[in-house]
């Protein structure tokens, strides 16, 4: 071994340009696919993240008309919710881990000092929070004792608290409400959301939904959101669900409109699919530039052989096999490949680290950044080793089945 | 002792040269005893290279038949020819066909890189087979830093550094002045007194005269032969 490694060694000295490009071509098809990979896995946390703004494997039901005949009962029957069917369907269906009312109401009149601002109002339970993954920058989000006590406090998402506050603290100071004073209790964390129902998170304000419903005397909620205790039972906790509510309210389960579902899981499901199939594609695009660089590889190989047929005539002379012409000329090429790839890799964790440091904003947001993934790397080297294999194999074989006094005569 | 080293019975070597065929060696019988030295002159093209190739395993005759002490050569495998080239031969060319990137005692020890052994052993043999040809001090020299004369007797070291029975040499003084070449002819007389056989191509007359046996060729065959 020491002995092949001293040759190549001599070869690499000798052949410093040629080599220089075997090696460039390997690191430039490597960047190409571990970036291409990276690009890919940085898409799909994005979208993931995303889809978590809205809210985990969550579930959003909107009350409709009935349009189905059910039990004697016409079509055209109008379905409305009130808060306490979120309660409901926790306590019937054991496979819903939370659920919450959600009364919303827009433009209303928020006051601060001078500032005066018109805003999304949503009355909500705790558990609303947790499940539209709502977190508190400052402060809290509305809790039990809230609701219970119908108190007057209200949670603000990030752009309005700085529409309103700007820089200042906004939690412990007074707003007014349509007129009605409220204690700010939490702000927002900023989160990426790139789904929604009825607006950004960031632009509503969040107070109790039992405050909301003395407050503007509303018996029915907009819509409820819930949340099954897997992604994997998503279709059976909206079976579940119509059978409750159609039993309540006496429509057919299987009337889509008198129940509106979006399940976010469904669609999880769905992006995660996507997200796998963009990153596929790139990794084939990645994949083919480095089979280009496997074909300049091979090239180059066949240059060094043609260049080398008197020294490999030489070898043959003094004894050497076509096995040992052949390792030789392949393992100088593997060895090239190998240092490429390192380089190849180095240079594409270091570009995914240098954008690591981005602050992610603008462009960003919604393409996300270059991430590694466990795979990447093992991908690459696999992809990298079949290449290269291939690629210094045929000139090494040409290599090996010269005809020896062919070689010493060859000029 | 004249044990038969080599008997070459009614050999020929066609090439193919495009269309046309090109009969080198049109017919030729050869017997080399153990320790001969034999010369071979011939003008250029008569076949002396071919015959040599095939002498030294590096060709196949056409047609014909190669005994190597007593076994046909022509049975063996690609992979047993290199060995046989490795243990039982020594060539010495007239290009000396060093490898220009390797010092002398690299190019000295290629063809040990084939065998199974230590990087020690490799070494002291080459030492000792520079030391024969009067060049262990130059051994970390590079074959462009020599001049013609060195670089055969390197080259000669290479081929002497396995021990082989046989050397084949092709015009190793053919390019080299007279005087170089006489140094380089008395080598091989020394070898020849230690009991190697040598058969040496060479068209140059009062070289050839120096070996025990001279063979003449033309034309493909062996002249009165």
């Amino acid at each position: 071994m020491k002995r092949v490694l001293t040759q190549l060694a001599q070869d690499f000295r000798a052949y410093k340009m040629r080599f220089f490009f075997v090696v460039f071509g390997v690191a430039w098809g490597t960047i190409a696919i571990v970036l291409n990979m990276a690009f890919g896995v940085g898409v799909m946390v994005q979208i993931e993240k995303g889809l978590k703004g809205l809210g985990e494997h969550i579930g959003i039901l909107w009350p409709g008309q009935t349009s189905v005949p059910y039990k004697g009962l016409g079509i055209g029957r109008r379905v409305r919710f009130v808060p306490e069917d979120a309660e409901l369907l926790k306590e019937r269906i054991d496979i819903i881990e939370k659920a919450s009312p959600e009364y919303i109401h827009w433009n209303q009149p928020i006051k601060y000092g001078e500032v005066l601002r018109n805003a999304k109002v949503c009355g909500v339970n705790p558990s609303y929070g947790e499940m539209r993954s709502i977190e508190a920058e400052n402060g809290r989000f509305v809790n039990k004792l809230d609701v219970e006590k119908r108190r007057r406090v209200i949670f603000l998402g990030d752009e309005e608290k700085d529409k309103i506050f700007g820089p200042e603290e906004a939690v412990g100071k007074r707003v007014l409400l349509n007129g009605i004073p409220f204690t700010v209790i939490g702000v927002m964390k900023k989160k990426i959301q790139n789904n929604c129902y009825s607006g950004n998170d960031k632009n509503a304000v969040f107070i109790p939904y039992s405050t909301f419903k003395t407050m503007y005397g509303w018996l029915y909620i907009n819509n409820m959101v819930y949340q099954p205790v897997s992604a994997d039972v998503s279709k059976e906790a909206q079976e579940e669900i119509s059978k409750v509510l159609g039993e309540k309210y006496k429509f057919d389960p299987e009337d889509k409109e008198a129940l509106g579902t979006w399940d976010v899981a469904e669609q999880e499901k769905m992006q995660h699919k996507i997200g796998k199939g963009i990153e596929i594609f790139l990794s084939i695009v990645g994949a083919m530039t480095l089979l280009i660089a496997g074909a300049a590889i091979a090239n180059i190989m066949y240059f060094i052989v043609d260049e080398r047929t008197r020294e490999v005539g030489i070898r043959r002379s003094v004894g050497a096999t076509k096995f040992n012409i052949l390792r030789q000329f392949l393992l100088e090429s593997l060895l090239l490949s190998a240092i490429g790839g390192a380089l190849g890799l180095f240079f594409s964790f270091s570009i995914v680290w240098f954008c690591s440091l981005i602050p992610e904003a603008g462009i960003f947001e919604f393409i996300g950044k270059p991430t590694m993934s466990y795979e990447i790397p093992i991908i690459t080297v696999f992809v990298l080793l079949v290449i290269s294999v291939i690629s210094g194999y045929f000139p090494a074989r040409k290599a090996a089945n010269l005809k020896p006094v062919e070689c010493l005569r060859y000029e | 002792m004249s044990n038969i080293l080599i008997e070459a019975k009614n050999i020929r070597k066609e090439y193919e040269m495009g269309e046309e065929k090109v009969e080198a060696i049109k017919n030729m019988s050869l017997k080399v005893k153990e320790g001969e030295f034999i010369s071979i002159i011939g003008p250029s093209g008569s076949g002396k290279s071919t015959l040599l190739h095939i002498l030294g395993c590096l060709d196949l005759p056409s047609r014909g038949e190669y005994l190597y002490k007593g076994k046909e050569i022509s049975t063996y495998s690609d992979d047993q020819l290199s060995d046989f080239r490795n243990r039982e031969i020594g060539f010495v060319f007239q290009f000396f066909y060093l490898l220009p990137r390797e010092n002398v005692l690299e190019n000295v020890k290629l063809p040990l890189l084939y065998r199974d052994t230590t990087e020690k052993i490799r070494n002291d043999m080459a030492m000792k087979a520079l030391e024969k040809v009067g060049m262990k001090k130059r051994k970390n020299h590079l074959p462009t830093e020599l001049s013609g004369g060195e670089r055969q007797r390197v080259a000669i070291a290479r081929a002497l550094v396995g021990d082989p029975n046989l050397i084949l040499a092709d015009e190793p003084t053919g390019n080299l002045d007279t005087k170089t070449g006489e140094s380089i002819i008395s080598i091989f007389e020394e070898l020849y007194k230690t009991g190697k056989t040598i058969i040496m191509i060479t068209h140059e007359k009062e070289l050839a005269e120096k070996a025990e046996k001279i063979v003449k060729i033309r034309d493909g065959e062996i002249e009165g032969g």
